[in-house]
């Protein structure tokens, strides 16, 4: 292995995770950057005479990959939030989009996303990190099909709307037959009063 | 796998606005401009532990280079 391989794993596969992290959110996890600092100081002791190219360079690699890998695992942890936030605790509103099936479509793709995660996150062993960048590639490609899917704010807005609108609808219709029921029972009662004393 | 690998390329591109090669050659710097401008707000240094990460010992006191700057010369002052 020599310094090459680790740019080359460093601006394409590193830098791009970061910098997705970065442009969603406009953060810098410190971690990553810690990874990145610790994969630069592994590099530069087969500069300094310490290590063999080969030596520090696989030992840079580890770095970098670990940066990575927690990369893909924060993008996993925001669609978590994105995701309930959207179910939260009342899904009413969301089973009026596209004829109730809207919430199981979602469902299940999250189901999807989360085995898909499951099966990378077990992968992440140092045999084995070459799948486990294979699955989490997959599990980023299934969060982009369910953000252009399911986090819609004008489908979601629409029903929001269209939920309250026939929720109040409803209570005008049943204020308006207990007032009808109150009325015809009123009469009833004052007619009986009237025949028994 | 290139299907999948490709959704996160073509994302950064659409979430910059620019190419895949020139987000390549951009700088951590430029590319902290870029989304600054863009954002219209600061980048923030943030802890993303324990979800990742093996012990931050700056978990709780993440600050700013200009925190930082402005806390010694705050002490330089009082000296």
């Amino acid at each position: 292995m020599n310094e090459q391989d680790v740019y080359e794993f460093y601006n394409n596969t590193t830098k791009i995770v970061y910098v997705d992290i970065e442009a969603r959110g406009n953060i810098a996890p410190v971690e990553l950057l810690f990874e990145i600092h610790a994969a630069f100081d592994h590099l530069k002791r087969f500069h300094l005479g310490e290590k063999t190219e080969d030596e520090a360079c696989q030992k840079a690699l580890i770095h970098l990959k670990r940066a990575s890998l927690d990369g893909y695992k924060l993008i996993l942890y925001d669609f978590h939030e994105h995701y309930n936030k959207l179910i939260g605790h009342d899904t009413e509103h969301l089973r009026m989009i596209d004829n109730g099936q809207f919430l199981p479509k979602a469902i299940k793709l999250r189901n999807q996303i989360v085995d898909t995660a499951r099966t990378a996150r077990k992968n992440e062993g140092v045999t084995s990190i070459e799948e486990s960048f294979d699955y989490w590639n997959r599990v980023y490609a299934l969060i982009i099909q369910f953000e252009k899917e399911f986090l819609d704010d004008d489908k979601i807005d629409w029903a929001k709307i269209e939920g309250k609108t026939k929720a109040r609808r409803s209570l005008r219709k049943d204020v308006l037959l207990a007032l009808i029921v109150g009325i015809i029972a009123g009469i009833i009662a004052t007619v009986i009063y009237n025949h028994v004393f | 796998m290139a299907t999948a690998v490709n959704a996160m390329e073509k994302n950064v591109s659409s979430l910059m606005d620019m190419t895949l090669e020139e987000i390549k050659r951009m700088s951590p710097s430029e590319i902290r401009i870029h989304i600054e401008k863009s954002k219209n707000s600061k980048l923030t240094f943030v802890s993303a532990f324990p979800a990742i990460g093996r012990g931050n010992v700056l978990r709780e006191n993440l600050a700013t280079t200009e925190q930082l700057n402005a806390g010694v010369d705050e002490i330089l002052r009082n000296e």
